[in-house]
């Protein structure tokens, strides 16, 4: 990435086009925005659009290239053009429209950046739940299956939960509930929410049904039911 | 100034033409950059016998004209020198020629540029995903030329991708000594660009050659090297 970074900004002064492409959410927009910060941005979903701010502007990115056909009626000369491209390939004909053609990996393929970007959305978490102390989480705790999106909502999601107190959580059921008291049968229907969660984090820190039963206070066997039943 | 403080290595390594000593066994002792390109077109061996067809029947130099090619660097004389018999040095002479070019359409996309800029940023853009050892040998002081900068690029991105998987390639970037390009009625110097290495990939070159005409580039390719004129036009 900091390859790529250094040869876009090499170009920032050049009439030249860029195709900038890579799976969605793997920081496109962040990189040429931080990079291109007075370039004119319009979307490829109106060729109008583009067309027209290719006429008017020197430095123009386009967003959602991908949704471009009819490629050959774009001439890009005496600009400077970035083009985002959402998708791991691209139309060949795009290798002929520009001049560079760079590659987004995946934050997979970019543990470094993992790393990075798990540090400066803890900062933002904290910052936002108003949370004081280090937190720091595990890798299972982080989800990269859509990239920086996944990574962000996975991090807020595990640091709201890990603020969250009695009175949230009440909070939160009571929403809950409110919204789906549906039916006769509410009372059954609801109370696995509660105890499985209570007898899941039991078991989790005691590892023995019996120990967790004498520790909750029920009797081993309702203990023993209440497990089939929910695992 | 005392001339034992004359560094003759230097003066020796950036000429013009390429220069090479061997030693009588006919392994190279030392050579130029150009050499270094040019040995990117030739074996060691044949221009070794070069050397041997060509000396002096003594010791001193002996300078003979006669028209070589190798790839696209062309040659109009050699020299050869020795004063023991432990080395023996051959010098080659680029051969200086003037083309002509009927006509050549200005373009409002053309602009004002430093050719070594576009190269720079074109290198670091290859390397972002090749490991090929990269020597470059460039004039930094060749003036801006007129190019469309997007086209010129492109073409450079897709010359070097013709050496992607190189283990080595030598660039050279300099103005031809008493070449020119006749346009029309104006002459114009001429850049020479040029990519060596042990081999390459082909798939590129009709795109590479038409680029080069789109440019109004002469453009010659190798089996593995490529090489481009390209007319210094600044007004």
């Amino acid at each position: 990435m900091h390859k790529i970074y250094q040869t876009l900004q090499a170009t920032k002064d050049l009439l030249v086009s860029s195709l900038v492409y890579g799976e969605e959410f793997t920081g496109k927009r962040t990189l040429v925005k931080k990079l291109f910060p007075n370039s004119v941005w319009v979307d490829a979903s109106n060729i109008g659009d583009i067309q027209e701010a290719i006429k008017n502007n020197s430095h123009i990115v386009i967003t959602n290239f991908e949704k471009i056909n009819n490629i050959e009626m774009l001439k890009f000369e005496n600009i400077n053009v970035i083009a985002i491209f959402n998708g791991k390939t691209y139309d060949k004909r795009l290798e002929n429209k520009f001049a560079f053609i760079y590659y987004i990996p995946t934050l997979l393929e970019r543990e470094e950046d993992i790393e990075l970007f798990t540090k400066q959305y803890i900062n933002e978490a904290k910052e936002i739940y108003g949370i004081k102390e280090d937190i720091k989480l595990e890798k299972k705790e982080l989800d990269i299956s859509q990239n920086l999106k996944s990574l962000r909502r996975s991090i807020y999601k595990t640091i709201l939960f890990k603020a969250v107190d009695r009175d949230d959580l009440y909070d939160i059921m009571y929403n809950y509930f409110s919204k789906n008291y549906k039916g006769i049968n509410v009372y059954k229907e609801h109370l696995e929410i509660f105890e499985k969660a209570l007898i899941t984090a039991g078991l989790d820190i005691y590892k023995s049904q019996l120990k967790l039963s004498e520790v909750l206070g029920i009797n081993r066997n309702t203990l023993r039911k209440k497990v089939n039943e929910y695992f | 100034m005392s001339t034992s403080n004359i560094d003759y290595k230097f003066l020796i390594e950036i000429d013009n033409n390429p220069i090479i000593v061997f030693n009588n066994d006919g392994k190279i002792l030392c050579l130029n950059n150009n050499a270094e390109i040019l040995m990117g077109c030739v074996s060691t061996k044949e221009m070794f016998h070069l050397a041997i067809s060509n000396a002096p029947k003594d010791y001193g130099t002996k300078t003979t004209q006669l028209e070589l090619a190798y790839g696209h660097l062309k040659f109009y004389a050699i020299n050869v020198s020795y004063n023991n018999d432990e080395w023996i040095a051959i010098r080659l002479y680029y051969r200086p020629r003037d083309k002509q070019l009927a006509k050549r359409v200005n373009s409002n996309s053309e602009i004002l540029t430093d050719i070594n800029r576009l190269l720079d940023v074109a290198i670091v853009q290859f390397k972002i995903d090749s490991t090929t050892d990269i020597k470059v040998f460039t004039d930094q002081d060749i003036p801006k030329t007129l190019l469309n900068q997007n086209s010129f690029l492109k073409l450079l991105r897709k010359t070097l991708s013709s050496f992607k998987t190189a283990s080595y390639l030598d660039i050279s970037l300099k103005l031809g000594i008493g070449e020119h390009i006749v346009i029309g009625d104006k002459r114009y110097p001429l850049i020479n660009l040029t990519f060596n290495s042990n081999g390459r990939y082909c798939d590129e070159d009709k795109s590479i050659k038409e680029l080069s005409n789109e440019l109004f580039l002469v453009s010659e390719l190798a089996e593995s090297s490529i090489g481009f004129e390209i007319p210094l036009i600044d007004n």
